[in-house]
């Protein structure tokens, strides 16, 4: 048994929050006692002292990149994994956009073996919906799943044809499998990874509106309404698409959503200069988008944090704006930067903790995540003191496309454990 | 690198910069008149390479001119024959040129912010002579010139932008030149080629003319950049014409003492009618003229701030 002694709990239900310690026997959480509560030590094969530290469960990420197999000079799974472990994430859900795409079963099974193999955490491979993320036929969707795969998405490349799109949802319905939608209407768009707003007009680049984006939420929301199924809306950067989202929660449509940390705290200024580190895509949009997202995610119109984690090297990252891949790395510096929310009061921990963990785990499958008997026992041990401290860039990840490197930030991740076992120290 | 002189982009220079800049390009105008040319043809010898990689023929002979005054020894850099196009290569190859003693190199490039990813790499100066749809430094600073002489004041002047803002790297320049001097900013033309995105810039826009030309001390004519139109949003030309032309009406409705520029080329008979081309208010030949002026100025600046410095 593992003892977490002096630990400051934070439980995301927000059923019980403050010092504790947590006792672990075979991977899960046998129990949670009380600060000076006894233990027979001689049961103990170790103890962790978390004094100064939070304790938060594994975050969950929906939507990440590792570029495994095909393009793993940007990130590979061994990278990712440990990027995402040195953020806290024990779980993460890898898009289908690969070389080859993740669109038949060999893939899916690729991916999981490697992860497996390292066992340090839990990689969720994402189907593509379409062959070749082409938009033009469907997967076997059904194969997927068995293989492996918890959700279904082409991600960059929004379905645009609309009877596909609706086809694609009503297997959703048969297989318990959300598919995960990239809003967006490329006819719509100049450049991608610029908002058409003040930063395009000012540099000379015709970007992306987030009418491009509000339309096809709307489009799929109303899909979702004739044909049922469960959707999942990933990365929304508008405000205008929140009411789409709103109206169909309160149908009861089976609708979920997730924001990146970089489109909660970030504005379409960061891109000015020709910052290609900041080009993304859906772009970061105004201030007024910014905080409209922040409320939803505060009300619960948006489910999840996920970070979008798009490694790119430098050499990519490097060139002209308009030629540079779109693409902001998370996994790493998601929770430390978040936290700020946390410090201005503008989320409280719990509610911060739940949309990174226990919400988007339940949209993917992953059960039990909270800091309670019989739970998995992966969790985060964070230090968070009144210290702030430069954040560094990525140490793990291949790749260092990120616009937070050099924020002021108070959480360091000092260790993490996963399903009861320690796979990350500082 | 970041104390080298480089003139990029309006936004990145102060206005004691540009006015000073102004000045200069008085000066040279002057000594031009007064015959006074040998005392100012001093950088004899240094290295100043043309590269266009895109189309120009004002704006290269305009520089070429300039460079020439100022005793340069000029290369122009063909992208047809040369294997310095873009891409990777890009950067590499201004760092041969600066080996090869290059101290200025005047830029065009199909990229918006070509030089602006260029910049942290090289120590040769960057003149930018136009980078996609995003600025024309060098075209903004003659039109103030050009202004300037005609008004007298810059401040609380109310201009008139006219045609297809969103693809005018001229628009953008000339915006932000003219708000650091105080000027009132209008910018007119159908939706699809202006968005309310420019209000932030300070702007007003405006989708028809209304009753605000007779308002206007300076009007700046676009034509319609044909070249980076993918898809078409205008109904017909002659639609346009009805609607934003300059059409000798509408320049008769003009205060008296208002002025005309336009960048050129001018498309006639589709943003301006040909009679307008030829009145004494209309300054485009004299933009012309002042462009080598301006040109100098920004060379003679950036040789005095590289002076004494070795990079």
């Amino acid at each position: 048994m593992l003892l977490i002694k002096n630990a400051y709990i934070v439980d995301p239900e927000a059923i019980y929050s403050g010092f504790g310690q947590i006792l672990i026997k075979d991977g899960k959480i046998e129990a949670l006692l009380k600060p000076k509560e006894s233990v027979n030590m001689n049961l103990l094969e170790g103890v962790i002292d978390a004094s100064g530290c939070h304790v938060i469960p594994s975050f969950v990420d929906m939507h990440a990149h590792f570029r495994d197999p095909g393009y793993e000079h940007k990130e590979d799974i061994e990278s990712g994994m440990r990027a995402a472990i040195a953020g806290g994430f024990g779980y993460v859900c890898t898009m289908a956009n690969t070389s080859p795409v993740n669109d038949n079963p060999l893939v899916t099974q690729y991916m999981l073996r490697k992860a497996n193999n390292l066992g340090i955490g839990e990689l969720i491979p994402i189907g593509a919906v379409t062959i070749n993320q082409k938009g033009k036929k469907l997967c076997d969707l059904n194969a997927l799943k068995k293989a492996g795969c918890r959700g279904f998405s082409d991600d960059g490349m929004c379905i645009t044809d609309s009877l596909l799109f609706k086809d694609a949802l009503s297997y959703t319905k048969l297989l318990q499998t959300p598919l995960i939608e990239h809003a967006e209407d490329p006819g719509l768009n100049g450049f991608r990874g610029i908002n058409d707003g003040i930063m395009a007009a000012k540099l000379g680049i015709e970007g992306s509106p987030s009418v491009s984006e509000a339309s096809m939420v709307a489009r799929d929301v109303e899909i979702l309404r004739s044909t049922g199924g469960i959707l999942h809306i990933t990365h929304i950067s508008a405000m205008e698409s929140l009411k789409y989202i709103e109206m169909a929660k309160s149908q009861k449509l089976s609708i979920s959503a997730d924001v990146t940390p970089h489109h909660l705290l970030l504005t379409e200024d960061a891109v000015d200069g020709f910052c290609t580190t900041a080009k993304v895509n859906p772009p970061l949009r105004t201030k007024e988008d910014k905080e409209a997202l922040l409320s939803a995610i505060a009300s619960g119109i948006i489910d999840a944090i996920a970070t979008d984690h798009a490694p790119h090297s430098i050499n990519e990252k490097q060139t002209y704006f308009t030629d540079a891949p779109s693409g902001i790395i998370g996994l790493e510096s998601a929770f430390p930067v978040l936290y700020t929310l946390v410090e201005s009061g503008k989320l409280s921990i719990e509610r911060l903790a739940y949309v990174l963990s226990i919400s988007p785990g339940k949209i993917v499958g992953i059960q039990n995540l909270g800091l309670n008997k019989g739970s998995v026992g992966s969790f985060g041990i964070w230090e968070i003191d009144d210290k702030k401290r430069v954040l560094e860039s990525p140490k793990y990840s291949k790749s260092s496309n990120c616009p937070f490197t050099g924020w002021n930030v108070k959480p360091i991740l000092k260790k993490f454990i996963f399903q009861g076992r320690l796979v990350y120290e500082s | 690198m970041n104390n080298i002189p480089h003139f990029v982009d309006i936004a990145s220079i102060n206005q004691d910069t540009i006015a000073y800049l102004i000045d200069r390009s008085f000066f040279f105008k002057s000594t031009q008149k007064t015959h006074d040319r040998d005392s100012i043809a001093k950088y004899n010898g240094k290295g100043l390479i043309l590269l266009f990689l895109e189309p120009s023929t004002r704006t290269r002979v305009s520089f070429r001119r300039a460079a020439l005054k100022l005793a340069f020894d000029i290369q122009m850099l063909d992208p047809n024959t040369s294997s310095l196009i873009k891409g990777e290569k890009f950067v590499e190859n201004f760092l041969n040129l600066e080996k090869l003693g290059f101290e200025i190199a005047v830029v065009r490039h199909a990229r918006s912010g070509a030089l602006h990813f260029l910049k942290p790499f090289v120590t040769i100066s960057l003149v930018n002579a136009g980078d996609g749809c995003h600025e024309h430094p060098s075209q903004a600073l003659l039109d103030l010139v050009t202004i300037k002489e005609k008004m007298g004041n810059l401040k609380g002047l109310r201009v008139g932008i006219v045609g297809d803002i969103i693809r005018s790297r001229v628009a953008r320049s000339d915006i932000q030149v003219l708000k650091k001097f105080g000027s009132e900013v209008f910018l007119i033309g159908p939706p699809h080629f202006v968005t309310k995105a420019f209000e932030s810039l300070g702007t007003n826009v405006l989708y028809e003319y209304g009753d605000i030309l007779k308002t206007l001390d300076v009007v700046i004519m676009l034509r319609i950049q044909t070249e980076r139109i993918e898809y078409d949003p205008l109904l017909s030309l002659s639609w346009y014409r009805e609607n934003y032309a300059m059409t000798l009406e509408r320049f008769g409705s003009l205060s008296t003492h208002a002025i005309m520029l336009h960048p050129g080329p001018v498309s006639l008979g589709v943003e301006m009618d040909e009679e307008v081309l030829h009145e004494k208010r209309c300054l485009s030949y004299e933009q012309v003229e002042n462009g080598i002026y301006a040109r100098m100025a920004v060379f003679d600046w950036i040789m005095q701030g590289r002076k004494n410095k070795c990079y």
